[in-house]
């Protein structure tokens, strides 16, 4: 309990340091910034994809079955559509990519932490004058803000193609009524969701993770240790973060 | 003259918890250039990573141009604006970058040159430094020596007005010498840039005044 507040207390001050530090860059260190920051969209979005795009049309594919089998027993096939953009796009859809990202990149931001952190890494670049907060941290944070965003939607998206091409070759339904009745179930409040959710599971994942691993003090064996407890608070943060939400926007 | 550095009643204790320094006041101004003199494990890394501001002292302060400096506070003016020319025992270099990345960075993060300005300054560096075979090398595939060289260039090449040279891992071959010699009289030529320097860093054709860490002192032993 107490470790717990430990940590949040940690992740909260390392979230505001952040802050200051990425209000403080000046304008020829944005480059900088920039290029690490592709390099985290890199390996955190784009060579995920493939595992996304899997998981999504394939879940999307499998909620439509099980959705599908529970409205045909009360004759209510044509919300079928309606139901599957509800939940992929409120809930699914959010909490597979954070897992997603929290299992590829998460642990990977950790363990790279504690590593520089014991190498003397950050040591070094402290003493020849680059703020190893702007340079190691801010484009994790960023990188995994644009890049849990940018995963939701592709995952959302393919999830209800996925959902959709299922309908067409399996059940009576045509793709033009279901994305006409896709449209219409998709409204402002699930645009902010999917906004708020991937700010704040893109933003929480790598903060965690970069605390975690940077805890790490004197000795190797304290990496596992380190990615382990990345692992479980940021599973932990991003399902009372998203219970949270959901209960705010549609509670 | 201002001083560059003071610490003022520094009491440090070194890794294995034993005190290596003692309620130490020593300072050095604009280009002072002090020799370390001690054998291993007598504190002149201590002493350096406390001017880096990678330590805290138990007691005292550590006054860096004219400012107090807080371990890892990433406030300092000095610091930020890339006043230390950093050269510790090992592991100098960025892992994740190749030497030429390394040395290319603070001269965009901290002088402000564009990537491609900042990469042939770089690359003008190690050719300098005698390591533009090994530009593309990351450090774990570079032998100590070569790491050591690296960091020092990547100092040079922002031009620092504190240097804290520390000794190579094992000494350097007659290649080594000849290259770091010519790096660091190039830096010492400018008399504004301050040195301390750890006795085995190579760093001999630089006129320093010798010190010798003793009973928790730095004692001063001759004026070249």
């Amino acid at each position: 309990m107490w470790n717990g507040l430990g940590r949040l207390g940690n992740g909260a001050w390392l979230g505001l340091l952040c802050l200051r530090h990425l209000l403080s860059l000046r304008k020829h260190q944005l480059g900088v910034i920039a290029d690490q920051t592709k390099l985290q969209v890199r390996f955190t979005a784009l060579e995920a994809l493939p595992l996304v795009l899997l998981a999504a049309v394939l879940l999307g594919g499998i909620t439509l079955i099980q959705v599908f089998a529970q409205l045909s027993g009360f004759g209510a096939e044509t919300y079928l559509s309606q139901l599957l953009a509800k939940l992929v796009i409120r809930e699914l859809g959010p909490l597979l990519v954070g897992i997603i990202v929290i299992s590829r990149s998460g642990t990977a931001i950790a363990a790279e932490m504690a590593s520089m952190k014991l190498s003397g890494d950050v040591d070094n670049l402290y003493a020849m004058g680059v703020d190893p907060i702007q340079y190691l941290l801010l484009p994790r944070i960023l990188g995994g803000v644009i890049s849990t965003f940018s995963l939701i939607v592709i995952f959302d998206a393919a999830a209800l193609l996925g959902g959709c091409l299922l309908a067409w070759s399996r059940l009576p339904l045509s793709p033009r009524f279901f994305f006409q009745a896709l449209g219409a179930a998709i409204q402002w409040p699930e645009l902010i969701i999917t906004l708020a959710k991937a700010t704040l599971f893109g933003g929480l994942i790598p903060l965690i993770c970069l605390a975690s691993g940077l805890r790490v003090s004197s000795s190797s064996t304290e990496i596992p240790k380190a990615v382990t407890s990345a692992a479980v608070f940021s599973l932990v943060a991003v399902l009372l973060m998203g219970a949270f939400l959901s209960v705010l926007v549609y509670g | 003259m201002a001083e560059l550095l003071r610490l003022e009643g520094v009491s440090l204790e070194g890794s294995d918890g034993r005190r290596v320094f003692q309620n130490l006041n020593w300072s050095l101004p604009p280009g002072g250039r002090a020799r370390l003199h001690a054998p291993s494990g007598a504190g002149t890394s201590a002493l350096l990573r406390l001017c880096a501001g990678l330590a805290d002292p138990q007691e005292g302060r550590v006054i860096l141009d004219g400012v107090s400096l807080s371990a890892h506070a990433f406030a300092h003016p000095f610091l930020k604006e890339g006043g230390i020319g950093w050269v510790p025992r090992d592991k100098g270099l960025l892992d994740n970058l190749s030497l030429w990345a390394n040395v290319a960075l603070p001269l965009r993060f901290l002088r402000g040159h564009t990537r491609v300005r900042a990469e042939e300054l770089a690359r003008e560096w190690l050719e300098a430094g005698g390591l533009s075979a090994r530009a593309q090398y990351r450090p774990h595939d570079l032998e100590p020596r070569e790491r050591w060289l690296g960091t020092l260039i990547r100092a040079a090449a922002v031009e620092p007005r504190l240097w804290l040279l520390d000794r190579p891992p094992s000494g350097l071959d007659q290649w080594g010498r000849q290259h770091a010699s010519q790096i660091l009289r190039k830096a010492a030529a400018k008399p504004e840039t301050a040195f301390v320097i750890a006795s085995a860093a190579d760093g001999g054709e630089i006129a320093a005044i010798d010190f010798q860490i003793e009973r928790g002192q730095l004692v001063s032993r001759a004026t070249p």
